[in-house]
């Protein structure tokens, strides 16, 4: 097995049970890693369009010369939400978002 | 204590549907996508033009038909330079080269498949060896890509995968439609 394929697999399966897991109880996780698992979900969504779009057209087999159209069908499903969060992680960084987003478990802790 | 009963068994079994529906769902999205986008493709394979479709009478009795070598190497003749790879004409026809061959007696031609990656394919009359077409078949690579095998042959997995998981998305999606609502009408008419 390749290490694209490893990737890929990782891609199509990994990153959403990651992102399963982080969502549990996602309210009470720090801003940025609310922030990156936004950005996660983002990325693996376009990286789905992307790796179906450009996995099909034109509908031929890929080859290895075809570093562009691998890296996309293959590569990127895991790539890119890696990218997504990193850049949300980041954004959220910037507009000083340290502080959790204000929900009910934060009112609760707030109150008590 | 009676009304209690068949609630309280259910709800066990609802959160294992609602957290096996959630995953799964989750999970197996981009591979459903993928095989449902490839599947309405291949059902239009011929009005989107990913299959040649060539419309041809028989030109003469099949009993006249040609030797299958001639019509192959006719078809090598014709391939593109980069589906046929090595081969040179005058040079004895590289079965290694060709997927398949077939054979349509009613129409009369051979459809020749080359093993590139385009799937090109020749068709070919077969009772005078002229080519009648020259076209990429698209539908090879959208079929391989729905069952998984575009990956390699044991990732026909990735399709049982993402089919398990429909079948149990769906049963369990009309678990939760259903049961909260039977359950509601049991206690309905108990309360009545």
């Amino acid at each position: 097995m390749s290490l694209g394929i490893v990737a890929f697999l990782l891609g199509l399966f990994g990153v959403p049970l990651v992102l399963l897991g982080v969502a549990h109880k996602l309210r009470r996780r720090s801003a940025r890693v609310q922030a990156g698992f936004w950005g996660a979900v983002w990325g693996h969504c376009i990286a789905g369009v992307i790796a179906v779009t450009w996995g099909m057209i034109p509908p031929e087999a890929w080859t290895d010369s075809e570093v562009a159209r691998g890296a996309a069908g293959l590569w990127g499903l895991l790539t890119i939400p890696a990218i997504g969060a990193l850049v949300r992680v980041a954004a959220a960084g910037g507009a000083k978002a340290q502080r959790p987003r204000e929900g009910k478990s934060d009112r609760a802790a707030t109150l008590s | 204590m009676s009304t209690q009963r068949p609630t309280a068994s259910r709800r066990p079994l609802s959160r294992v549907a609602f957290y096996l529906h959630l995953w799964l769902g989750v999970v197996s999205t981009v591979s459903l996508v993928a095989i449902a986008f490839t599947g309405i493709l291949l059902n239009h394979k011929r009005g989107l033009g990913l299959m040649p479709d060539v419309p041809y009478a028989p030109t003469a009795p099949f009993e006249s038909a040609i030797h299958l070598e001639r019509l192959a190497y006719a078809a090598l003749l014709a391939a593109p330079v980069e589906a046929r790879l090595h081969w040179q004409p005058n040079d004895a026809v590289d079965v290694g080269l060709i997927d398949r061959m077939d054979v349509r007696p009613r129409n009369g031609y051979v459809k020749v498949r080359l093993r590139d990656k385009a799937s090109t394919e020749m068709t070919v009359d077969i009772t005078s060896g002229k080519v009648l077409h020259i076209g990429r078949r698209g539908d090879v690579f959208l079929e391989k890509l729905h069952s998984g095998e575009a990956f390699g042959g044991a990732f026909v997995i990735l399709s049982d995968i993402a089919g398990v998981a429909l079948i149990l998305t769906l049963v369990t999606g009309y678990w939760l439609w259903l049961v909260p609502k039977l359950g509601r009408g049991t206690r309905t008419r108990e309360g009545a």
